[in-house]
């Protein structure tokens, strides 16, 4: 075929087999059998379907299916709603996210562009990307905001001593992802220090690594439920167990806080037990004094900030020193309390960056990764060996990975950026991965590249984009969030605006504010053809629904000429039928409307007229008389010279004006004047023998009314001249 | 996922949603109608009686035309319907058009997209197809013939016409003014009048007609009226020149994909020309036409006739010569046996192809065709896929969206005893891309 490669890797289309074609299953509500079923696409990605039964005295002749749904049931009409959305966010929620993840997405667009166009009048000295990774730090920031407020820190928990784990709301997993992402692919100021911003993320979303597994976290919330009972709290292995946790994967305050719980600080027990709670102070200052390589630290927090990578060494070295120093001292001995001893100096070996320990004291392997990182290898920069020490650790604590979130880590560490758009996709929605798509591009060429390059085998566009139309197909979906869509649409290049055309042309017009919506968009994406469509659409139901005025005014607006003309072209029938007083006042405002420019039909042009002969008749009577009487008449001859002017109305027209014929003050025609207007009665008089002539409701004596007044008129007109 | 709409009371035959999916008509088996709204959650808005018999299927007209139906009744009377009002409160349905046949029955009709003029395709059970065109923008009821013919790609058929049981026809979705009118049409015939010719002229297919071969057909035709001229008129003028045959030897030679052969030779005082059809495995029909310089009379022999009226046909509005052509063929010649049951053309923003799906007895086939036909005037096909139905009964399709009934084993996992459920193949949900899974 042409055009068409023979490969089949390099097809234009990757052929589906069965299995890979998705299955909803739809519950329809109806008992079988069912007879037909209609489908239809609606808005977006909703399907509805329409599920009929066979009729009953078929059912009779058939199986005999008793009809349990109730003999009047002749089906079920329903709405199908494909692509399923995060159930732990809630709908509103996930339209908030979506309404307000616009503007910082509309600004790095603009700011892309302006960046592109600076490059491009710049020499090429300096990379496009020396900076761009702020901006989209900036984008990524505003996003992460939106997606819910990260964790205050608790004040009251330094008033409750017995409060170690401050009670928050649960994290959602979007967020995190959302921040993993940022980490590894957005800020460069991280890199240095990638293992603490990891120990920050854990932190904070800990709570989300696992549902079914233990972690650190629902130890530490078990724990807080015990402390308030305990009565000698450094009796229970449970506390010491929950310290060594916490303290491997870095939440130094909760350590400290848990350490001064111990028993020996009570002031009743403080003489007898002087060197076991020196132990624990101890500790606990080693624990609050560890060396941390960041660019700051949140006021409050524990640690020794270190900014620079000397400086970190020296205080890393001094650090270790202190805790070999205690750790080979003389005071474990005179400790007599075994469980505080032995508690302690795991502690001790942890801080050390002993594996064991550490590893006992993690449950979950992205907690083992992170503390790996922090007490074993505390220098890590980048990507280093990340992804065969996390697969370790996986196999170490034997679990899957059955977590959205630990499979996009792991496609992160990979340096897989497929895999990382596939479980963004997968496991967060098209909000994710189009979103996202920015910060995987931010500071890395290869998946600029990948991202952004024309693909055959997608219809000739990049991934980036079809993301994207996929997320505009979902927000077009939903009667709230379809507005949205031409914001993203307008950002893809190749076939955005199609779909946009396709949107827009699937919006009911029936409502005022519906309409102007429409136009505005089309406006702003310049797409005349389905303004006009729109404009079409909307006047001819509003014509077709009484409201003939607001019909031909948006009949007009998508100039429409060939309805406007048929539109005058009935309009002049109907008047021509019964030329009343009160048809033409039912007509007057609508000709007013159609304008004189309509068309070539001429039928408009004669309406004009008319009109304008009924307006100075009326004035006439109303008492203005001589000049709106000469204005009549004027009308008048101009409207009998028209060829414009059917046959029919020159008797109505020539009996309307009887009156202006045997003015009082002067005759109005001159002589040819009414000389012309003679023979066209005369003319008339002519047609009225022809069998198809169409007699006018006048009573029979109008015309020799007519042929008196012209008659007077032109003798007077002699005489005037 | 799936959220009820609205219950249709008994007897209810078939549904049709309007352009944005806020309206549904329903067509009843006592001849009535009923119209939903979303304005009202989709309760009943109004009904009327649109005929004695039951409705078989509704098709709302473009909404350019205002808020309009087409009701197919059982009969095969189809009739036009439009909403009327004076004012939001005194909306009524009137009638606008019935098209009437005393012969045959309408099985499906069609709206194009409304360019200058609406087209209307309208697919008859004798294997017809009538192209209708509206004359009055704002009424419905004034509506010309412009184009009368089988759903064949050669000429119509000497063993009789073809009892169709269903029809299918789905206009190309593409946009803008300039786009040229194209429609496919597949029929579900009654084979058995058929078996002969399908027997006999299995692997004999025409897709299109190239484009020189076309052009020679018209020179042809040409021709023979000339000589016709000339023998009653008793004129010689030498038009044969002028129309580009030289006397005697080989005018023009074609052999396309499916192996057609056209040859055509001629001499001075009489000529004859073949056409040579090869099929896929060898199979040759031939045409011969026999004319001499003697008499006028013209003899026209075919021998070999094309099946007529079961396959996905495209057909294309040639504005230079204002008449439609078949542009391509939805089918192997293998697939001799398909009867086409639903047709439906994908919307398409940037695809270099069109994508069609053609369901038929054997599941659902998803065809590509390239617009943009080569240098032999037909459009390019390709079967991309077939969607088997496997054990499952295919009961709708929409765009490249297969509706299955549920197998025993699927039923089970999916749990439900009581409820039949219907799982629905999403095979394409872009209009641009082909395949994209949800």
């Amino acid at each position: 075929m042409p055009g068409r490669p023979s490969e089949p890797e390099n097809a234009l289309i990757p052929l589906p087999t069965e299995v890979d074609v998705p299955l909803y299953h739809i519950r329809l509500g109806v008992k079988p059998p069912i007879f037909r079923v209609f489908i239809s696409w609606s808005r977006g990605n909703v399907l509805q379907v329409a599920c009929i039964r066979p009729l009953e005295d078929h059912l009779a002749r058939g199986e005999g299916h008793e009809t349990s749904d109730g003999p009047g049931l002749g089906g079920k009409v329903v709405e199908v709603k494909l692509g399923a959305s995060d159930p732990n966010i809630s709908e509103a929620q996930r339209r908030r996210i979506i309404y307000d993840s616009v503007p910082p997405f509309v600004l790095l667009q603009s700011r892309r562009k302006a960046f592109l166009t600076m490059y491009r009048m710049s020499s090429s000295s300096s990379h496009p990307s020396t900076d761009w990774w702020q901006q989209v730090l900036e984008y990524s920031r505003s996003i992460s905001e939106l997606l819910g407020s990260s964790k205050l820190p608790a004040k009251s928990v330094i008033e409750d001593p017995m409060i170690v784990l401050e009670p928050v709301e649960k994290p959602s997993s979007l967020k995190a992802a959302w921040q993993l992402m940022e980490i590894f692919y957005v800020d460069k100021h991280y890199f240095s220090w990638l293992p603490e911003r990891l120990v920050d993320w854990l932190a904070e979303y800990d709570a989300i690594l696992s549902e079914t597994h233990m972690t650190v976290h629902s130890q530490l919330v078990k724990l807080q439920e015990k402390l308030v009972n305990l009565q000698v709290i450094e009796n229970d292995p449970e506390y010491w167990e929950g310290l060594s946790s916490v303290l491997t994967v870095g939440w130094l305050d909760v350590a400290v806080k848990l350490l001064r719980l111990h028993g020996s600080y009570h002031l009743n027990q403080l003489d007898s037990r002087e060197t076991e709670n020196g132990l624990v102070e101890t500790v606990a200052v080693l624990v609050s004094t560890m060396p941390r390589l960041r660019h700051d630290l949140p006021v409050g927090k524990s640690g020794q900030c270190c900014k620079t990578k000397p400086d970190f060494i020296k205080a890393w070295e001094k650090w270790r020193g202190q805790i070999t120093k205690l750790d080979c001292s003389a005071f474990w001995v005179q400790c007599s309390h075994r469980p505080t001893r032995d508690g302690l100096r795991n502690l001790l070996q942890i801080m050390l960056g002993n594996f064991n320990s550490i590893s006992t004291a993690c449950f979950h392997w992205m907690e083992l990764f992170i503390s790996h990182f922090l007490y074993i290898r505390p220098l890590t920069v980048g990507f280093e060996e990340m992804h065969g020490l996390a697969l370790k650790f996986m196999r170490l604590k034997s679990s899957s990975v059955s977590n959205g979130l630990m499979r996009l880590l792991i496609g992160i560490l990979g340096e897989n950026t497929e895999v990382v758009m596939a479980e963004c996709s997968k496991s967060f929605g098209p909000w994710m991965v189009t979103h996202s798509a920015e910060l995987l591009t931010a500071d890395n060429n290869q998946n600029e590249i990948l991202l952004h390059e024309e693909r055959y085998n997608l219809g000739g566009i990049s991934i980036v984009e079809l993301h994207r139309l996929v997320y505009c197909q979902v927000l077009a979906s939903h009667p709230l969030t379809w507005q949205v869509a031409p914001t993203y649409l307008v950002s893809c290049p190749k076939q955005g605006l199609g779909l946009l055309e396709i949107l827009l042309s699937k919006q009911p017009v029936q409502n005022y504010p519906m309409i102007l919506k429409n136009l505005e968009i089309c406006q702003l994406n310049e797409l005349y053809g389905i303004s006009s469509c729109v404009k079409k659409i909307a006047g001819m139901h509003q014509w077709k629904h009484g409201r003939k005025g607001s019909g031909v005014y948006w009949l007009q607006e998508a100039r429409d000429e060939a309805r406007l003309n048929r539109i005058a072209q009935q309009l002049f029938e109907c008047i021509g039928r019964s030329i009343s007083d009160e048809t033409f006042k039912q007509w007057e405002g609508l000709i007013e409307l159609l304008g004189s420019d309509v068309g070539t039909a001429g039928g408009v042009g004669f309406l004009h007229r008319y009109r304008d002969f009924k307006r100075s008749l009326r004035q006439v009577k109303n008492g203005r008389p001589t000049r709106a009487a000469r204005q009549t008449v004027e009308s008048l001859i101009q409207l009998m010279k028209s060829p414009y002017t059917p046959q029919r109305f020159w008797l109505p027209l020539l009996h309307d004006v009887v009156e202006l014929l045997n003015w009082k003050d002067q005759p109005l025609l001159n002589v040819s004047e009414t000389n012309f207007l003679l023979k066209k009665l005369q003319e008339l008089s002519m047609a009225q023998l022809c069998p198809e002539f169409s007699q006018t409701y006048l009573p029979p004596e109008a015309l020799t009314e007519i042929r008196l007044a012209l008659a007077t008129n032109l003798s007077r007109a002699f005489l005037e001249e | 996922m799936e959220r009820e709409l609205a219950t249709l009371g008994k007897g209810a035959q078939c549904c049709s949603w309007n352009y944005c999916g806020q309206r549904f008509a329903v067509g009843y088996d006592d001849g009535s109608v009923a119209v939903h709204d979303s304005d009202s959650s989709f309760s009943r808005s109004s009904k009327f009686k649109v005929h004695a018999d039951g409705i078989m299927n509704i098709v709302w007209i473009p909404p350019e035309f205002g808020d309009a139906i087409a009701c197919i009744c059982i009969d095969g009377t189809l009739s036009l319907w439009e909403e009327v009002g004076e004012d939001a409160h005194s909306v009524s349905w009137k009638q606008c058009k019935v098209f009437e046949s005393s012969t045959s029955r309408v099985l499906d009709v069609q709206f194009g997209l409304p360019t200058r003029y609406l087209k209307m395709v309208a697919a008859y059970s004798d294997g017809l197809v009538k192209v209708y065109e509206l004359l009055d923008l704002l009424e419905l009821n004034k509506w010309q013939l412009q184009a009368e013919f089988q759903n064949v790609v050669d000429s119509v058929s000497i063993f009789g016409k073809p009892t169709c049981i269903t029809a299918s026809v789905a206009w190309s979705p593409r946009r803008g003014e300039s786009q040229q009118s194209r429609f496919a049409l597949g029929f579900n015939s009654d084979l058995s009048q058929f078996n002969s010719c399908k027997v006999r002229f299995k692997n004999f297919h025409i897709i299109g007609m190239p484009n020189d071969t076309r052009k020679c057909t018209r020179r042809l035709a040409g021709f023979l009226v000339v000589q016709i001229v000339q023998r009653i008129f008793q004129i010689t003028f030498d038009l044969e020149k002028r129309l580009g045959f030289n006397s005697g030897g080989v005018v023009s030679c074609n052999v396309d994909g499916y192996g057609l052969c056209c040859l055509l030779t001629m001499s001075d005082k009489s000529w004859l020309w073949w056409w040579f059809a090869i099929g896929s495995y060898g199979f040759i029909t031939c045409g011969l036409g026999i004319a001499s310089s003697v008499g006028a009379r013209i003899g026209l022999l075919f021998l070999g006739i094309p099946l007529p009226g079961k396959l996905g046909l495209i057909w294309e509005f040639e504005e230079a010569h204002q008449r439609w052509v078949p542009a391509a063929e939805l089918a192997f010649p293998a697939d001799t046996d398909d009867r086409v049951h639903a047709l439906a053309w994908a919307p398409n923003i940037g695809r270099p192809f069109e994508v069609i799906a053609v369901a038929s007895c054997k599941g659902i086939a998803i065809w590509h065709v390239w617009l943009n036909s080569g240098t032999d005037g037909r459009l390019s096909t390709e079967k991309v896929v077939l969607l088997s139905g496997h054990d499952n009964e295919i009961v709708g399709t929409s765009n490249l969206i297969v509706v299955k009934k549920q197998g025993k084993k699927n039923k089970k996992m999916a749990g439900s005893d009581s409820d039949e459920s219907y799982s629905s193949t999403v095979v394409h949900l872009l209009p641009s891309l082909l395949y994209f899974p949800l």
